[in-house]
């Protein structure tokens, strides 16, 4: 039982174990993830490493990723074809990393033709799987350079490129040329760490040394064949006239070929030591051999092999790079290589009593071009001349030349030299191999018997490869509100304040209506600004063709002028691009443009199309030839946004348009259209004095507000605060709106006469009075009168004031509060001078005293008030009078009993009784004396 | 007991023991998370530029903190603005455990590749914590926020690892 247990005990310790986490690697995902020298030197992914590049002091990379992309994480070719399957980040625009696989690129407009052979060199020779063989520095049999690895070969080979060519930054933007004499590489972001791959330097100068070397004119390489002794050939290449050392040059069949050189150049030593292979390692070069620095190359011929024609064969490096996506390269999505050897071949053969050599004009012609045969007679004995035969056959159609020939010659009197131009032929068809044979059919001195053999057909130095002719054209739209900076705005762009501008080259952004860019915008301007449009027409470079329109340069593209009626459509003036040939070449980019054009207009949504049509397709060398076809018609937009703002002032307290005079807060909403979403923008205003002409004057009271647009349509309320000290008067209020973060003016709304612009602070409420009497006198026997006041008001125009007025009586300098006189109502209307005049009905009952005084008390409907208040107002003499009894029939009417008129009254009764008293004391007196005198 | 008994027995046994284990979750582990499309990117730089291998997690993070592919590492050392939809200082506080901080940071400070320069890899191993603490000792990636900034906040000790390679 015991060893039972025991056995599952170990059963199932045995299961435990089985069972621990196993983690699979993730299928299909090569991963650049060894993060040690060992492991990266083996990694064939990514063989880079950060640097920070310095010329001597001066940083010229202050940090970058140098090295190679390799394999299939990079979406580039893996396999031995040397160069065409590594790739160096030399564009790190940084706009932006497409996830997407992405079709080949234009070059950076300021990569120079010469830069880029330079470029090309270092890439066929240096940047591969393998080092070239043909070329100055030494390699060991692995293919790698004496004392470097391939880690350090690849940042070596990057370096040199990017001494060659500058790193494209984009938007036009480049890094200094890394100068190899002075370079110093170091670990760190800042500079401070040297590298150990300061190690590599010196490699990094041979390569570009060598690349200077190499007669990288463009020019294509010129193969020539003599023979000195008999049997030994020697093969010169020039190129622009110069030897071309250090290139590979093998006979197309070994038979009865051997190489005699005896060069000992480093490109023959790499050469021998790796087997001769090809410059792309794709095959064997049997039977090779390498130029010396004179171009030459010595062959030994039999001559079995002399009379039946040997063909020589060379190659070197591309004269260009091809800059592709890869799909998910993180550097920036662009990265170059070379994808092209450049093959080149001779013919020659002889006789006993000659020699005959001959070359195609053009290994890959265009359709439409022609090519024809050339014929190299050396030796011949002088006056002695050849009648050769030449025969041209679509081997295509037709690979053993059994047919009739495309075109034939029997030419006579061909003595020693060169006689090119023999049996011309236009290509027709794409794709299609057209080959050349020849052979001599008789000497004039009679010394040759019968005709030679036919030279082989098929072989490289008597055939071409027709090519199609094709050829599309691009078109750029842009906009541009400065007449400097130019905005490529693409249909599915979106608008932005200060969009990138257009990159220079046209070819390097959107165009042809296709989808947007990370640098392109709509751009959006401020009302009234000149508004021009810029249009470019290229070629696309793939183009094998050249293109043509009927009018020249003049009248190709057309704008619609944003509209679908062909009537206001207009045409854009030429301005440059053409070389003069009005032919649309490859390298030319024709400029037009439209200046100024338009003008912005508030509210505007601007869109207009230009339209390119489709052109004649030519060979590029013969322009004037017919039509190989027509290239496709393009279209472009481009366009631009102006903001519209309105506003509406009012009064928040009391939803009105008017402001007391005490001052108070209006509140402008200003609504704009066409802003830029997620954009802080800034409308700042100031309230402007309306003036009886209508022109306005400055206030001084401004106002702003910041907010960031949640639509292209949005609004904001500007709080302005009107101090008690300001004017009465009608204010508008002008708005300005800028971006916020650059000030840039986008327009506003400033229209003196926009009523929902206009507010009205209120005019004070002022009453200046004055009693209509300084003294009434009573009528007679009246014990009461009455007196009138007159009121000026002051108001705002059209002001309804009411009000009332009372007398109060002044006893011993008091003012008599507690006896108000009775009131009368009054009310006014203020005229459109700001002022009305009334006189009060009479305020009546007012009793005989020296001193009464009028108060008064108006009111508006809004509220504004001018009272006077009893218990403190001063004494107003303008308001003082006096009530006087009357002895007459006065001057205001009276009413009840006048204690004035009764004591009147009570004088003359006195008086008549005073009268009547005296005549009776008289008359006693008379008879007095009468009596006495009897 | 018989052998034909004992089997059946051993077989009951591992068969619950396997319910148990697979209960557990050790029979069939979790598939490690997958790099989105814009993760890889960022993985790839932070390969090519501090010679870091990225996990999934913290790539696909930095990935959404970011939001956008037009910078990637270029503001952490200085070479690009930091003007994308969301900072890379910030994303780093975010996205990158203790251990990946050290790593970038030292990177930062000393070069991604640096352990294989012989005057560095003395104070290789060292240098990756005292970086990451000089940073959050002063508050984080994001209270950083400039690879200058970084560089004088954290100088004497770069200068002393510098000084001792």
């Amino acid at each position: 039982m015991l060893r039972i247990i025991r056995r599952l005990v170990g059963a199932a310790a045995l299961t435990t174990a089985l069972a621990v986490p196993v983690i699979a690697p993730s299928p299909g995902q090569v991963s650049a993830d060894a993060p040690t020298a060992a492991a990266c030197n083996a990694n064939t992914q990514f063989c880079g490493v950060g640097l920070h590049v310095k010329n001597g002091s001066t940083t010229v990379i202050t940090s970058k990723a140098i090295g190679a992309h390799y394999g299939s994480i990079w979406a580039i070719p893996t396999g031995p074809n040397n160069s065409t399957g590594i790739a160096f980040c030399m564009a790190d625009a940084f706009t932006g990393t497409p996830t997407g696989a992405i079709s080949e690129q234009p070059l950076p407009s300021m990569w120079t033709q010469d830069g880029l052979r330079k470029a090309g060199y270092i890439l066929a020779m240096f940047s591969g799987d393998k080092v070239s063989p043909y070329q100055p520095i030494t390699i060991d049999g692995a293919g790698e350079f004496v004392g470097y690895n391939t880690r350090q070969r690849f940042v070596a080979a990057h370096l040199a490129l990017l001494s060659v060519l500058p790193n494209y930054m984009g938007g036009g933007s480049y890094l200094d040329l890394v100068d190899p004499a002075t370079m110093q590489l170091f670990a760190n972001a800042a500079g401070t760490t040297p590298s150990s791959f300061q190690a590599v330097a010196p490699l990094v100068q041979q390569m570009v040394a060598a690349a200077n070397s190499h007669n990288a004119g463009g020019s294509d390489i010129v193969l020539s064949v003599s023979e000195g002794a008999f049997g030994v050939l020697t093969v010169t290449a020039t190129k622009d006239g110069l030897p071309v050392p250090d290139l590979p040059i093998w006979p197309t069949s070994t038979t009865g070929v051997s190489y005699t050189g005896t060069t000992s150049s480093t490109a023959y030593a790499n050469a021998t030591t790796v087997v001769w292979p090809s410059l792309d390692y794709s095959t064997s070069r049997p039977g090779a051999g390498v130029t010396d620095a004179s171009g030459q190359a010595t062959f030994s011929v039999t001559a079995p092999v002399l009379a039946a024609g040997v063909e020589f064969n060379t190659e070197e490096a591309p004269g260009t790079v091809h800059v592709l996506g890869d799909g998910q390269n993180s550097q920036d999505n662009l990265t170059w290589y070379a994808n092209e050897i450049r093959p080149y071949s001779i013919m020659y053969a002889t006789s006993a009593v000659f020699e005959l050599q001959s070359q195609v004009s053009n290994a890959s012609p265009l359709v439409g071009e022609t090519i024809s045969d050339a014929i190299i007679i050396l030796d011949l004995a002088d006056g002695v001349t050849l009648t050769v035969e030449v025969e041209a056959f679509d081997l295509t159609v037709d690979p053993t030349g059994a047919g009739t020939p495309l075109g034939s010659a029997q030419v006579a009197g061909l003595g020693n030299g060169t006689h090119p131009g023999l049996v011309p032929y236009m290509i027709v068809n794409p794709d299609h191999t057209i080959g050349y044979r020849h052979r001599a059919v008789a000497a004039s001195d009679g010394s040759l018997l019968t005709p030679t053999a036919w030279s082989e057909l098929g072989i490289p130095s008597e055939t071409a490869v027709g090519r199609g002719l094709t050829a599309e054209t691009h078109l750029r739209k842009s906009v541009s509100g400065d007449g400097t900076t130019w905005i490529n705005a693409q249909k599915d762009t979106t608008p932005a304040y200060t969009p990138a501008g257009a990159p220079a080259d046209p070819r390097l952004g959107s165009h042809d209506d296709g989808v947007g860019d990370a640098g392109d915008g709509v751009p959006v301007y401020a009302p009234g600004t000149k508004v021009s449009f810029g249009y470019e027409v290229w070629l696309n470079p793939a183009s094998t063709g050249v293109v043509t329109w009927p009018t020249g340069t003049t009248g190709i593209v057309t704008d619609d002028n944003g509209t679908g009626e062909p009537d206001d459509d207009f045409q854009p003036i030429y301005l440059s691009g053409d070389d003069g040939d009005a032919v649309l070449e490859l390298g030319e980019t024709w400029l037009y443009q439209a200046i100024d054009i338009r003008t912005a207009v508030a509210g505007e949504v601007y869109s207009n199309y230009s339209a390119l049509p489709g052109g004649e397709i030519h060979s590029g060398t013969t322009p004037g030839g017919p039509s190989m076809g027509t290239t496709t018609p393009r279209t472009d937009p481009a366009g631009y946004l102006v903001p519209s703002c309105s506003t509406v002032a009012i009064n928040p307290a009391d939803q009105t348009k008017l402001v007391s005079p005490q001052g108070g807060t209006v509140h402008d909403t200003v609504a704009c259209t066409n802003l830029v979403v997620g954009v802080p923008v800034t409308v700042t205003g100031e309230l402007q004095i309306r003036q009886p002409d209508g022109s306005v004057v400055p206030s001084g009271i401004t106002g702003s507000m910041t907010f960031t647009p949640a639509s292209s349509s949005d609004s904001t309320v500007v709080p302005f605060t009107v101090p008690a000290s300001a004017s009465p008067a009608t204010y508008v209020v002008f708005e300005t709106l800028t971006v916020t973060e650059t000030g840039k003016s986008l327009g506003g709304h400033q229209d003196p006469n926009d009523a929902d612009q206009t507010i009205r602070k209120r005019t004070p409420l002022k009453i200046t009075t004055t009693a209509c009497h300084q003294t009434v006198t009573m009528a007679r026997g009246a014990t009461t009168g009455g007196n009138c006041d007159i009121n000026v008001v002051e108001g705002d125009p059209g002001d309804v004031v009411s009000g009332s007025t009372i007398a109060y009586k002044w006893v011993n300098g008091v003012r008599q509060c507690d006896a108000p006189s009775m009131s009368v109502e009054w009310s006014v209307t203020i005229d459109a001078d700001g002022s009305s005049t009334i006189t009060t009905p009479d305020v009546l009952g007012l009793a005989p005293a020296k001193q009464w005084e009028f108060l008064h008390s108006a009111t508006t409907p809004d509220g504004r008030v001018d009272a006077v208040d009893c218990l403190t107002a001063p004494f107003n003499p303008a308001e003082s009078f006096e009530m006087k009894r009357g002895g007459g029939g006065g001057n205001l009417p009276s009413t009840g009993s006048d204690p004035q008129q009764m004591l009147l009254y009570g004088a003359v009764l006195t008086a008549a009784g005073v009268l009547l008293s005296l005549a009776s004391w008289r008359r006693r007196r008379r008879v007095t004396a009468a009596a006495v005198a009897v | 007991m018989s052998n034909k008994r004992l089997l059946v027995q051993l077989l009951v046994v591992l068969a619950a023991l396997c319910g148990v284990l697979g209960a557990a979750g050790y029979l069939w582990p979790s598939p490690a998370p997958a790099y989105s499309t814009e993760g890889r990117v960022w993985k790839e730089m932070f390969y090519e530029q501090f010679a870091m291998e990225l996990p999934a997690e913290p790539a696909n993070c930095l990935a959404n903190e970011v939001g956008a592919l037009t910078r990637l590492v270029g503001p952490l050392l200085g070479d690009r603005p930091d003007d994308t939809p969301g900072s890379v200082w910030r994303a780093v506080d975010v996205c990158l455990n203790d251990d990946l901080q050290n790593a970038t940071a030292r990177a930062m400070a000393l070069g991604g590749w640096s352990f294989e320069e012989t005057a560095i890899a003395p104070v290789w191993d060292s240098a990756a914590e005292l970086l990451g603490d000089c940073i959050r000792s002063a508050g984080g990636w994001q209270a950083i926020g400039t690879f200058d900034n970084y560089l004088s906040t954290c100088q004497a000790i770069i200068s002393a690892l510098e000084g001792g390679k």
